[in-house]
């Protein structure tokens, strides 16, 4: 027991089970606590636990579903309280940790030989070991062995890693196949195949340009020679010197023309040639004065157009007027007749009527009078004398006939005073339209004179009133037309000598875009000697060496792992297959060992081996976790520094000659391995007591109370 | 010897250029370290982080490439 650290003493006080403090000193290779079911033996053995490692142990990762949620201190107690003290040689190791009610914070410190420190990591480094690890390989927990034995492959490797003390380089190389790197170098190898596949596509198309450009030129009378720098630059002193001329002989000025000694210069000078074409055709002066011409002909026109609508709306309203004149008479002769014949011819014919009205009129009345008696038949009073009338239908019938008589006289008189009325009314609309004639004619003499005015300033001279603008614009617009097909000639010739520098211009820019294309090609083609190029590679190449570095480093861990594994499982094996022997003592399948490559746990029959999975029971799977856990545990190879196994309650789901063999096996783990074990079965603690041969103390816990807590008491 | 003792042994039986082991021995430190001031992510993070500085230099590079061919 030199070289690792054992328990010396452990001092509890208000830690889960335990409300007073409780001493334990427990120097002896083998320290028994039993008592019944939850009497406190468990919060003795967490109670080691938590000095070492804190809150920690209950967390999530620890892989202990029962502590979830888990109360250290307890509800009685103002402070949970843990003091342990470990030796190694000479060296005395003391490790203090508390929570407390009020204070909140837990307060932890480790002292070395006197010599205090706060540090948690420290404490671990100089015990070797990591929470998960004691779980594994410490402090025997079912759960741990249940893990063990599980059917996940990965929780069962996990579990194993734990045991062997390889989680650390399990860890490391699944941070390493967590960064992916393998998907950013296909990511990066699939942007750099792209390059390539681009390169084609900008190639092909530039390729599509050319033959499409030279296509053109040869219908523009170009040949397949022409496309060459050479072609170019003659076809650019072509158009240049045919500007140059156009404009000397025109009197114009051109700026100079850009050097074309090179393509780049050759297509600046395309661009300064069109710009002049544009120019001259802007400024020569025929081309100009055509321009002028055109415009003022077209003004004119319309000028002439509006006049000749103007004078023919006036001309139909004056020979309507002329027409009523003529026809009728004017507004004063209409009137005349109104007033002076038609006027009296009718109120004579009306007094003619009103006489035999005046008769009529009295009928009239009598006979809406009895058409307004209600009742005819009964006897009515005279509308005059009041007295009796004793017929009054015969009455009607007179007034009826006398009435009609009169109608007669009327009808002529009738007749002609509506052909009276008829005759005034005609002759009143005349007088009205020969008005509204004359307001329109008005409008449209006064339309005319503007629009005088405007042909005015569109002739450029004074129209006099004794002349016809009409004329006057048909003149001009002959002189104008004259002038044109005085220009249309030189219009021509000029327009002629232009479109052939532009055919010119365009076939010399066909040409530059063929040759373009080409250098541009050339380019693409050399890219792989670009600087641009040289630069990607290199950043590949540097990704590449550095994934290729990380995927060493990830097998030089593997190998080591896998030797590690290997090792220990070999170093192990034989203490494994002998506690399983003994343990489960099956006839059929009496070994048991570990595959360090699959890390599968099997079932040995001389040289069959089969996955204990498939046959085990749970109490020959509980006899296999312990055998795991024990042959590992005791193996030399441990990497950590504590020399203490802890077993709690290891003999559950365990018959009597399981326990039996387990106590046989537990005479057999090394001396220098201090064994902690706990139980509540009577048999396991009468056969440790009567059989194990190493030194023991023994704590018995008697029943647990709300008051007192755990009791344990030593037992002599 | 401590496993990463053995890793950079292992790693330098696998290259024979010094050069390139000490920058692997220089990675393999990193790695280490950031492991063991946290965990398996830390480790992740570490290497993604390197990884994506030598990406981003790839990817800077290839747009100055695909704009220099007109793309």
């Amino acid at each position: 027991m030199v070289n690792r650290w054992i328990l010396k003493e452990i001092t509890i006080a208000g830690f889960r089970g335990f409300i007073e403090p409780k001493t334990f000193l427990i120097s002896e290779p083998f320290i028994l606590f039993d008592g019944p079911q939850r009497s406190g033996k468990s919060s003795t053995l967490v109670a080691i636990e938590w000095g070492l490692f804190g809150d920690e142990i209950a967390k999530k990762g620890i892989g202990i579903d029962e502590r979830r949620d888990w109360k250290v201190r307890n509800t009685n107690a103002d402070e949970a309280r843990v003091e342990m003290v470990l030796q190694k040689g000479q060296d005395i190791l003391k490790i203090v940790r508390s929570d407390k009610k009020k204070k909140g914070t837990p307060s932890f410190y480790f002292e070395l030989n006197g010599n205090r420190d706060t540090d948690e990591g420290k404490l671990r480094a100089m015990l070797g070991i990591q929470p998960k690890d004691f779980f594994s390989s410490v402090h025997l927990h079912q759960e741990i062995i249940r893990a063990l034995l599980t059917e996940e492959p990965r929780v069962r490797r996990d579990s194993l890693d734990r045991l062997l003390g390889l989680s650390e380089l399990r860890n490391i190389i699944d941070g390493i196949k967590l960064a992916k790197i393998s998907e950013t170098l296909n990511d990066v190898d699939n942007k750099f195949g792209i390059i390539e596949t681009k390169l084609n596509a900008v190639i092909t198309s530039k390729r599509t340009e050319i033959q499409k450009a030279k296509e053109t030129g040869i219908q523009k009378g170009l040949t397949s020679n022409d496309f060459s720098e050479n072609s170019a630059r003659r076809m650019c002193e072509t158009v240049t010197n045919a500007l140059v001329d156009f404009a000397s002989q025109s009197g114009l000025f051109i700026a100079d023309l850009p050097l074309v000694r090179n393509t780049g210069e050759q297509q600046i000078f395309a661009t300064s040639a069109k710009e002049s074409l544009r120019k001259l055709r802007d400024e020569h002066p025929n081309l100009r004065r055509q321009r002028e011409l055109l415009e003022k002909q077209s003004q004119l026109q319309m000028v002439q157009n509006t006049y000749k609508v103007l004078l023919d709306e006036l001309q139909k309203l004056d020979q309507k007027r002329n027409y009523i004149h003529r026809t009728d008479g004017n507004q004063e002769k209409l009137q005349f007749r109104i007033s002076n014949e038609l006027s009296p011819k009718l109120e004579d014919t009306k007094n003619r009527r009103n006489e035999i009205d005046k008769r009529a009129g009295t009928i009239e009345e009598a006979i809406k009078y009895f058409e307004a008696i209600k009742a005819p038949n009964e006897k009515q009073s005279c509308p005059v004398c009041e007295k009796p009338i004793d017929d009054v239908t015969h009455l009607q019938m007179h007034l009826n006939e006398l009435r009609a008589n009169l109608d007669e006289d009327l009808a002529p008189i009738r007749e002609e005073i509506k052909k009276y009325e008829k005759e005034i009314e005609q002759l009143e609309d005349l007088i009205k339209s020969l008005d509204s004639l004359d307001q329109n004619i008005a409008i449209q003499f006064e339309l005319l004179r503007k629009h005088k005015s405007v042909t005015e300033t569109a002739l450029e001279r004074e129209i006099k009133d004794t002349e016809d603008p009409i004329v006057i614009l048909g003149v001009e617009l002959d002189k104008i037309q004259e002038d044109l097909q005085k220009l249309e000639t030189a219009v021509k010739e000029s327009n002629q000598r232009l479109n052939v520098i532009e055919d010119h211009t365009f076939k010399l820019e066909l040409i530059l875009r063929v040759l373009t294309f080409e250098d541009e090609i050339n380019d693409l083609m050399k890219i792989i000697e670009k600087d641009e190029y040289k630069e990607v590679k290199k950043s590949k190449l540097e990704l590449d060496e550095f994934a290729k570095g990380v995927d060493l480093i990830r097998q030089a861990i593997e190998t080591i792992l896998q030797k590690s594994a290997k090792a220990k499982l070999e170093a192990a094996k034989e203490s494994i297959a002998k506690m399983f022997r003994t343990l489960a003592n099956r006839s059929d399948f009496p070994d048991l060992e570990i595959d360090p490559d699959s890390f599968e746990i099997l079932a040995i029959k001389g040289s069959e081996k089969v996955p204990a999975l498939s046959i085990f029971n749970t109490g020959d799977l509980n006899c296999a976790g312990l055998s795991v856990f024990l042959g590992l545990g005791v193996a030399q190879e441990l990497s950590h520094s504590l020399g203490f196994i802890i077993l709690d309650d290891p003999s559950q789901s365990l018959d009597d000659t399981h326990i039996e063999n387990l106590v046989s096996i537990l005479n057999s783990i090394p001396d220098d391995k201090q064994v902690l074990i706990s139980t509540s079965e009577s048999d396991l603690k009468d056969l440790i007591l009567s059989k194990i041969i190493r030194k023991k103390k023994r704590y018995k816990f008697d029943q647990w109370s709300d008051i007192e807590g755990a009791k344990p008491l030593e037992v002599q | 010897m401590t496993d990463k003792e053995q890793i950079i042994e292992e790693l330098e039986k696998s290259i024979a250029e010094v050069e390139k082991q000490k920058i692997l021995r220089s990675i393999c430190d990193e790695i280490f370290e950031e492991y063991d001031k946290g965990s398996a992510k830390a480790v992740s993070e570490l290497l993604k982080r390197k990884i994506n500085t030598l990406k981003n230099k790839f990817d800077d590079a290839h747009t100055i490439l695909l704009k220099k061919m007109g793309l």
